[in-house]
């Protein structure tokens, strides 16, 4: 089956989807160039995960501060916040103390998250390209 | 600012396609991915076992 999804309609997409798995048919879901056919479990998982993703796509869009508390700098890099903490320990990212408490520079935090999405990047083409020589996509 | 933080299991990993639909969410950090040594571990025993069972690739 194919939905068009309609960001402004995400509980019936997610509803026509479940709909069809329940009836054990296999969907096909495309999210940018990657793409999978699924039926089962992880249909319903993804299916309600996208819907989820759909519903809050009303992203807010905020001016960032010049410098940011740790769990600040955890939510924009997208790890905890004794992760951001141990970056700063082991000299990755600097730190201004204020008493017991941390500031990161917002400027360095935004860099530093461009560097980790192009070391991403280059790691995801290599797995992808990896997995295409292996015959990894090819269907069973 | 807080993303969906998911927990992917070796059934996940190990399916090609369903793996990169996880990580483009990932890399357009609508998510984010976490899983764990075990898990790493399962998948390569499912995917060595796979390659094993077509001995024309590798």
């Amino acid at each position: 089956m194919s939905v068009a999804v309609r960001p402004n309609d995400p509980a019936a997409f997610v509803a026509t989807a479940r709909e069809a798995i329940s009836h054990g048919e296999r969907i096909r879901l495309r999210v940018g160039e990657a793409e999978c056919e699924v039926d089962g479990e992880i249909a319903e998982g993804l299916v309600s995960l996208m819907g989820a993703l759909i519903s809050g796509a009303a992203t807010e869009l905020l001016a960032l501060p010049d410098e940011l508390t740790t769990g600040q700098a955890a939510d924009l890099l997208g790890v905890s916040r004794p992760t951001v903490v141990s970056l700063v320990d082991r000299g990755d990212l600097g730190a201004r103390r204020i008493g017991s408490h941390r500031r990161l520079n917002t400027a360095e935090v935004l860099a530093y998250r461009e560097q980790r999405r192009t070391e991403r990047h280059r790691a995801l083409d290599e797995v992808a390209s990896l997995s295409s020589e292996l015959g990894l996509y090819d269907v069973e | 600012l807080r993303r969906l933080r998911l927990f992917l299991d070796a059934n996940v990993l190990v399916d090609a396609q369903v793996r990169d639909i996880f990580m483009t969410m990932a890399e357009a950090e609508l998510v984010d991915l976490r899983w764990s040594e075990r898990v790493l571990e399962e998948m390569i025993r499912a995917l060595v076992e796979r390659l094993a069972l077509d001995p024309d690739r590798r």
